[in-house]
């Protein structure tokens, strides 16, 4: 039985009604937290974070080590079976609820959160496969529901291998075409050129999250000779003649999630491969970014909470003179100004949640913010731990590697703030 | 010696360490693992030796009076290996990391009166225990519980024995003796221990986030056993001999993740000004050019003057280890930021190991806690600040 605290002594002096207005702690915040999530938000919450402790947490710094000692396949299909690889549409054709209808990018944020917490490169190997589908979803063509999404979600929900990827990343136009200036201005060079019944694709992607394990890649192409204002949409089949995957980069973090770059050379893609109409690519970009950046700002914020919560540990179980580091007031007051910068963040993610579709604004400020708060989360773990902190076994070092990739990836930081500018003063601006 | 070099001297010496970067050091780099080919690190470091740029307590050895922290640093002060250490960081924080260590333990040796007696060729110093350095309290009394005492304790009995167990100990490859802190009673000393010693076990640290060209190893001393002729007498009261070692430990780390915090400045604007974005390089973009790349100029500079101005410091011992720890503090902090924006310049490129940020990033973020966290130092601060104002 736990000692009554100051407050439970103290509030016998209240009469009864203020006595009932003193809030009970159960004593985990993340099990409180998780009350207030509407329905079924709680529940999927627990499922996540149960499925990162029994299979990512145990594997986290092996994989950081030696990738290889990763079984992909078997994880993926561990994931997939429980629905979790097609939660981008609701049952009877995906594995969402219905209810969890009325936010997606919350959805999809507290998935990647509780992964993250246990491994950002595990976390983000199983999280791309969403984001490479997301085209499909967002297109809003139905033609596309129902030539591949259905057929797709059906095979993965019976535990078949149907792994995605989203490829618009260049090596002349990286966070460019991730911002509406830039992209005019980029240099793109993945193009497809129309051929009797289909197109015919020639370029280079890179950086391409689950590039070099995905069987299907939703890749952006201009048309001809046409600028980043003819961007189409297509999928790019694994086998097709001509497309090959090139050189795995070798990442300082995420290390089970590759980064890989893909070839074309000559690939005929099939009309019923295009995913809506052509020169619908950067509006149908916008709406993915918009869904996948509250989602990095959650994968920031996972890989943060895994530091701190390491890090309180470490604090728990280490002497330092007569006392242990969490009696010590200087660390208790950075472990509190860790978790009100994780509060605060998650706070974001779940405000930018509400937005439906989700507000570029919004989605951009949760990017942004969860991501540089994860690198100071991170750092101040490191801070209080001495030089156990940059050991790989104890977690924080690793998470640090991690969380700094969220700064970059999905639109750098500095990409996103300028969008923040557009989405909020366009018009404005261009009177101006 | 010491008294006997000029600005020319000087200059002549760093334009020797920024010669040996590019000609020796750079080279271990043009391997594809993300550290470079750290089997070719001892060979290096034999070079080094050999040019005189590592210290050593040997008074043949080349690098004996010249080398980093050798002896002129007695005389001249700090500041001219400081400069040595950045130049050397420059190409790799690790392989300057190991000259720092070694030439250090050379530099604790020669402070003592009976140096020339001892018989070490690379040495390192073993201090830290449980991944603390010793706080102020710990730092004038050995025996004091807080923040936490010292653990290894010496014995005189028919020799020395020494017990305990050293953490984190930075040292060159090679290396075969130990200056390992301890304490008799309530009071510092100081041993020469050799690393293959009665009772002496050394263990790797394991696989850690960067730095990964010096060797990080744990002293475990159980009953080990030296001679009466292994304690370093020092001139001085033990606890200030403390004081400037973790001065100059210090100090030299804060130069070394500024030399780290150049390259990497240097490094992102030589990709800005080839990087286009459309037509136009990225380095005329002010989020680039005027943001990133212009502070990482100022944080890079601002490292280089506060490890200098402490070096400079005077006023005795604390008041020293106060500057240097400021200048830990601050310094590898500022270098820190300095990295991680000119990384963010490559965008992509910069997290991949090819061009070398992301190593330079790992590198100066172990620097931060290495021999001394951001708390360590805060409280170290506190603690002379509050005597200071008595």
């Amino acid at each position: 039985m736990k000692a009554l605290t100051h407050l439970d002594v103290a509030k016998r002096h209240l009469p009864m009604i203020g006595r009932l207005m003193v809030r009970k702690r159960y004593g985990d915040f993340w099990e409180e937290e998780t009350r207030t999530l509407p329905w079924p938000f709680g529940g999927l919450r627990r499922k996540y974070k149960a499925f990162a402790d029994e299979y990512i947490r145990p594997r986290a710094l092996g994989v950081d080590q030696d990738v290889s000692a990763l079984d992909k396949e078997w994880l993926f299909t561990e994931y997939a079976r429980r629905g979790w690889a097609s939660e981008l549409l609701p049952w009877p054709i995906g594995g969402m609820k219905v209810a969890a209808l009325r936010s997606y990018g919350l959805h999809a944020a507290l998935k990647m959160e509780e992964l993250c917490a246990a491994c950002g490169g595990i976390a983000l190997m199983l999280g791309a496969h969403d984001l490479g589908m997301a085209p499909l979803l967002m297109s809003g063509d139905l033609k596309v529901l129902w030539d591949w999404t259905i057929p797709i979600y059906k095979r993965l929900n019976k535990g078949e291998r149907a792994v995605w990827a989203f490829a618009i990343t260049e090596p002349g136009a990286g966070s460019d075409v991730e911002e509406t200036e830039g992209a005019l201005k980029a240099r793109v060079v993945t193009r497809a050129k129309r051929a009797e019944g289909g197109y015919v694709l020639n370029g280079r992607k890179v950086f391409i999250s689950d590039g070099g394990i995905a069987d299907y890649v939703t890749v952006f192409a201009c048309l001809g000779d046409e600028g980043v204002e003819s961007w189409t949409c297509f999928v790019v089949e694994s086998g097709m003649k001509g497309f090959t995957k090139g050189r795995r980069e070798k990442k300082m973090g995420q290390k089970a999630g590759d980064a890989t770059e893909l070839i074309f050379e000559d690939v005929f893609v099939p009309d019923r491969n295009r995913v809506g109409p052509e020169r619908s690519g950067w509006a149908l970009n916008r709406n993915v970014l918009n869904f996948s950046r509250p989602v990095v700002g959650a994968i920031a914020l996972g890989i943060a909470r895994g530091a701190f919560e390491h890090c309180l540990e470490f604090c728990q179980n280490t002497r330092q003179g007569p006392r242990r580091l969490v009696e010590y007031q200087e660390v208790q007051l950075a472990l509190a100004e860790m978790m009100i910068r994780l509060m605060a963040g998650r706070s974001l993610i779940w405000h930018a949640g509400r937005f439906m579709p989700p507000l570029p604004l919004t989605s951009a400020a949760a990017k942004v913010f969860c991501s540089d708060t994860a690198v100071t989360v991170c750092a101040s773990a490191m801070d209080i731990m001495g030089d156990h902190a940059y050991m790989h076994g104890n977690y924080v070092e690793k998470a640090l590697r991690d969380a700094r990739l969220t700064q970059i990836y999905e639109g750098t930081n500095q990409i996103n703030r300028l969008g923040i500018i557009e989405d909020m003063w366009e018009h404005e601006l261009r009177e101006v | 010696m010491g008294a006997e070099m000029t600005r020319d001297d000087w200059a002549a010496f760093q334009e020797m360490a920024s010669g040996f970067a590019k000609r020796s050091i750079r080279p271990i780099l043009e391997h594809e693992s993300p550290d470079g080919d750290l089997d070719r690190v001892p060979a290096v470091l034999k070079e080094a030796h050999e040019t005189g740029l590592l210290a050593s307590p040997d008074p043949d050895a080349p690098g004996f009076e010249t080398g980093v922290w050798g002896r002129h640093a007695l005389s001249d002060g700090p500041l001219l290996s400081l400069r040595l250490l950045s130049e050397l960081a420059h190409a790799c924080g690790g392989v300057a990391m190991s000259i720092h260590a070694a030439g250090l333990a050379a530099l604790v040796i020669g402070m003592a009166e009976n140096a020339a007696g001892l018989k070490a060729g690379r040495a390192a110093v073993a201090l830290s225990e449980n991944g603390f350095p010793p706080g102020f309290g710990t730092i004038l009394d050995p025996s004091r519980a807080e923040p936490a005492r010292i653990e290894t304790v010496a014995e005189h009995k028919d020799g020395w024995t020494l017990r305990g167990r050293k953490d984190f100990v930075y040292l060159a490859p090679e290396t075969d003796a130990f200056v390992v802190f301890a304490r008799e009673g309530s009071e510092w000393r100081a041993f020469l221990v050799p690393a293959s010693g009665e009772g002496v076990r050394v263990e790797d640290a394991g696989h850690r986030m960067g730095l990964r060209a010096c060797g990080l190893k744990h002293v475990i001393l159980n009953r080990a056993r030296a001679g009466d002729d292994a304690l370093l007498k020092f001139a001085r009261p033990a606890p200030e001999a403390v004081m400037e070692y973790l001065r100059t430990w210090w100090l030299g780390m804060a130069a070394i993740g500024s030399g780290i915090a150049k390259s990497a400045e240097e490094a992102a604007r030589g990709y800005a000004e080839e990087r286009y974005q459309g037509t136009t390089e990225i380095i005329h973009h002010p989020a680039v050019n005027a943001l990133m790349l212009a502070q990482a100029r100022a944080r890079t500079e601002s490292c280089a003057a506060v490890t200098e101005r402490a070096a400079l410091a005077d006023g005795g011992a604390r008041r020293s280890l106060l500057a240097a720890a400021q200048a830990k503090l601050t310094g590898l902090s500022d270098a820190a930021q300095a990295v991680t924006d000119s990384l963010q310049v490559f965008g992509g490129y910069g997290y991949m190991e090819d061009y070398r940020m992301e190593k330079r990033y790992r590198d100066v973020n172990t620097l931060k806690g290495a021999g001394g966290s951001a708390r360590d130092l805060s409280l170290l601060i506190a603690r002379i600040a509050e005597e200071g104002s008595r």
